[in-house]
């Protein structure tokens, strides 16, 4: 019953595009709910499901911007080639310690970005910009 | 440039299997300043699709039960759907707040959990 719980909740997150995918392999594996390859593959299944209902809800913008949709996929999708392939090659563990500090990094700027962008919204609410 | 960046988002997702959406949002939003929402829907229209021929690879090892599949697709459409109803009702700064406490939060269990 929990792992349903993890799926709703890591669907609801991706649906709000804010990384859903990294909770329930997190949760499920803390919990010891699933086995990490497991894990990983009910996850994109999750993804994929919440893309395609996504998709469909937003496919007028999506024929209007056929072009960068395209685009993306090629690009994104001849770098996931890559990596999967090369993957095999490389040291995995080191290399996802740099990825997850750059990943903290990330965050730390979002907030600090998010909460100077929210005082400004409402310093100029205050002077009646809006 | 941007095709470049692409490249490299899709390198990380071949290698890591996750954050590669979230290197694309802070792309999207924080370098390129496009708007959150749209940025953030670009990411979960993209990002899945390159996940399918993985999601195959990883199903055909077996590590699947088709009735949780069933069930897990049922949520996915649900809690996906209204996840994404939520987002375009949220404040884009907020949101861009809530994702970075997230990141911070999830990385930095998962960075302990390597360590």
């Amino acid at each position: 019953m929990i792992i349903y719980f993890i799926a709703a909740l890591s669907s609801f997150l991706s649906g709000m595009g804010i990384g859903g995918g990294s909770v329930f392999i997190l949760l499920s594996i803390l919990f010891n709910l699933l086995e990490l390859n497991e894990a990983r593959t009910y996850n994109l299944l999750l993804f994929i499901s919440v893309g395609i209902i996504v998709s469909f809800k937003n496919l007028n913008q999506i024929k209007s911007d056929k072009k960068k949709y395209l685009k993306g996929i090629v690009f994104i999708g001849m770098g996931a080639l890559l990596g999967a392939f090369i993957s095999k090659y490389v040291p995995e563990k080191s290399l996802k310690v740099l990825f997850y500090i750059f990943l903290l990094l990330i965050g730390i700027y979002e907030i600090i970005v998010s909460l100077k962008n929210i005082k400004l919204d409402k310093n100029n609410n205050k002077k009646g910009v809006y | 440039m941007k095709y470049i960046f692409f490249i490299l988002i899709g390198l990380i997702n071949g290698l890591f299997t996750s954050g590669a959406g979230q290197l694309l949002i802070f792309y999207l939003v924080y370098v390129l300043k496009k708007d959150t929402k749209k940025s953030r829907e670009f990411s979960l229209i993209i990002m899945p699709l390159i996940s399918i021929p993985t999601f195959i690879v990883y199903s055909l090892k077996g590590n699947i039960d088709i009735f949780m599949c069933i069930i897990f697709i049922l949520i996915s459409l649900i809690f996906g759907f209204l996840g994404n109803k939520t987002m375009k009702k949220i404040n884009p700064n907020l949101l861009n707040l809530i994702s970075g406490l997230f990141l911070i939060v999830i990385t930095g269990i998962s960075l302990w959990r390597i360590l």
